[in-house]
């Protein structure tokens, strides 16, 4: 198991590298003078000339790189222009938020992407079935962005019976998290459900059966047991993919976390504030992965030997 | 495959090929053009004349979606070939090489593939500057590790087989065995992925579009249309329904049309 561990963290390292490699190519690439365009029009030379110091912008973009990550790693990502706040500053305010929408969408898919899914295993060919495979099928191919405004007319405008967005009590978090959770209760349904219908042939099943175990013991206690391993490792990453998610989701809903603070940024062109959520939100995503490889190798021996 | 699933296919695939059809033919089905504007014929209700409505700006939204096909079509295409061309070499190559080539090449190709590829994509295009050929190319790049795996399986799959060691032994070169013998046996894994990367492709253009990132107005992004009817969801909701539908059913097209499963529910 240590091992194995240390196989998976050592993971961490170049990945993490990259991503702050990719966004710390932000700045370098971004046409123009950064430091012009962080300041404004009536900034000083001497004003521009300090800012490029501190943003290491009269280096190349290996130095930069280096400086990015020792002020990343020393939890300095720069000042948001528009606010003047550290960045540090602004996403630790929107962290709650979005954490909130994406642990609820995640239960509310795993929740339900096992009750779809036992539903279609256990009895193939019936409506259930139609539905996993509908919301599979949907899950990759409709803009989440989009589902969540078709729920805002038809829930908030037409029906008045949810509020169209922002938060306060629970009422305002029901249509965002089942926005943000159909993609991933499609799949995870698709998972149960393929799981359940191949336990449900295997042989202890059939031995259970003979010896007089009762249906509802056996899809419960034996098959649904097996059926959902796969399903956990996939439930583990959809945690990590809502985090992409949250950015469209929040947006739509005027939900103040870290995705609707990301979109304001790109409308301002606040871009060491772009800079700095995607990394968060990049690592954050890495980290939740690397923990659900390691929590799957636990709980299932065969992954961690082979 | 069951039946059922064979016709899903058959349907998807004419689905698409009409899709295609629409994207090329736009300005034959939509005379007046995309952004053609009217503002006395603004936020007009669907008829006669105006069969989805027009837009705040009295632009035809059906012209705008058939435009939009294009639009979209193109960015996908551009972004699927880029990502094929460099992650189908890679793979190859890695796979034709073998040792350290395909290790190095492949380690690198996980730590892409553990990127989040809507940010990593938002990232990209912000330093780039917002437009439909930066999108492309950010959709692109993170084609690229996925279409090397699928390649580099390919080759690793044939290159051991006897017709092939064959072919070296009769003295082809390595660039005329992947030409004539390995490329032609590996196309169907890279069919498939081709249409299911267009999918995801249009997903993910409209993703951007509609953060702004995408193609920018006053060209007919469906994600950017989605974005700009929210504004007049109650005055008329088919501003941004239209849009949404006509990327539900051309992601869908590419998707079961290029699956070779389906339907086992």
């Amino acid at each position: 198991m240590g091992r194995y561990l240390l196989g998976r963290l050592a993971w961490l390292v170049p990945t993490l590298l990259g991503i702050a490699f990719v966004t710390s190519s932000v700045l370098y690439l971004v046409p123009g003078d950064p430091a012009q365009i962080l300041l404004g029009e009536m900034a000083t030379p001497a004003q521009i000339q300090a800012l490029r110091v501190q943003l290491h912008l009269n280096e190349g973009l290996w130095g930069r790189y280096v400086a990015y990550v020792g002020d990343a790693l020393r939890g300095d990502l720069g000042r948001s222009y528009v606010s003047q706040q550290p960045v540090t500053v602004e996403i630790a305010q929107a962290v709650p938020a979005t954490a909130e929408l994406a642990l609820t969408a995640w239960v509310l898919a795993a929740a339900g992407g096992a009750a779809l899914g036992v539903a279609a295993g256990r009895r193939p060919g019936t409506l259930a079935g139609a539905a996993v495979t509908l919301l599979a099928v949907g899950g990759f191919s409709v803009p989440v962005f989009w589902l969540g405004i078709l729920l805002i007319y038809l829930f908030a405008s037409i029906w008045h019976l949810l509020p169209t967005g922002g938060v306060g009590g629970l009422s305002h978090l029901v249509l965002p998290a089942i926005t943000l959770a159909v993609p991933s209760t499609g799949i995870v349904a698709r998972f149960v459900a393929d799981g359940m219908a191949e336990a449900l042939h295997a042989d202890y099943v059939r031995t259970a059966a003979a010896k007089g175990v009762a249906r509802r013991a056996i899809v419960w206690r034996h098959a649904f047991r097996n059926a959902i391993i796969p399903a956990v490792t996939v439930l583990g990453l959809q945690l990590g993919e809502l985090l992409s998610g949250v950015v469209l989701v929040e947006t739509v809903f005027a939900w103040p976390g870290l995705g609707r603070l990301l979109f304001n940024a790109i409308g301002q062109r606040d871009l060491l504030l772009i800079q700095g959520i995607v990394l968060v939100l990049a690592v954050t995503f890495v980290l939740v992965n690397i923990l659900v490889d390691i929590a799957y190798g636990m709980i299932d021996p065969r992954i961690r030997i082979a | 495959m069951s039946r059922g699933g064979a016709l899903v296919q058959r349907l998807a695939f004419a689905v698409m090929l009409l899709v295609v059809v629409v994207a090329v033919a736009a300005p034959l089905i939509a005379p007046q053009g995309p952004v053609a504007q009217n503002l006395e014929a603004a936020l007009r209700p669907p008829g006669p004349g105006h069969w989805l409505g027009t837009d705040q700006y009295g632009r035809d939204e059906l012209a705008r979606i058939v435009f939009g096909a294009r639009l979209t079509l193109e960015i996908a295409f551009t972004a699927v070939a880029f990502g094929l061309l460099v992650g189908g070499a890679l793979g190859f190559w890695a796979g034709m090489a073998g040792g350290w080539v395909d290790a190095v090449a492949m380690r690198l190709m996980d730590i892409v593939l553990a990127f989040p590829y809507l940010l990593i994509a938002i990232a990209v295009v912000t330093a780039l500057g917002p437009g439909s050929w930066h999108a492309a190319f950010a959709i692109g790049a993170y084609l690229v590790p996925a279409a090397a795996r699928v390649a580099r399986s390919a080759a690793l799959e044939w290159k051991e087989r006897d017709f092939i060691e064959a072919a070296y032994a009769l003295g082809s070169g390595r660039w005329r065995i992947f030409r004539r013998h390995l490329l032609p046996n590996a196309l169907s894994p890279l069919v498939t992925f081709t249409g299911v990367s267009l999918g995801r492709a249009i997903i993910f253009d409209a993703a951007l579009s509609f953060l702004g990132l995408g193609a920018q107005p006053p060209q007919p992004s469906w994600g950017d249309m989605i974005n700009a009817g929210r504004d007049y969801l109650l005055v008329t909701p088919v501003l941004t329904l239209a849009p949404g539908v006509a990327i539900i059913i051309t992601v869908a097209a590419f998707n079961l049309a290029s699956q070779r499963r389906l339907g086992r529910l």
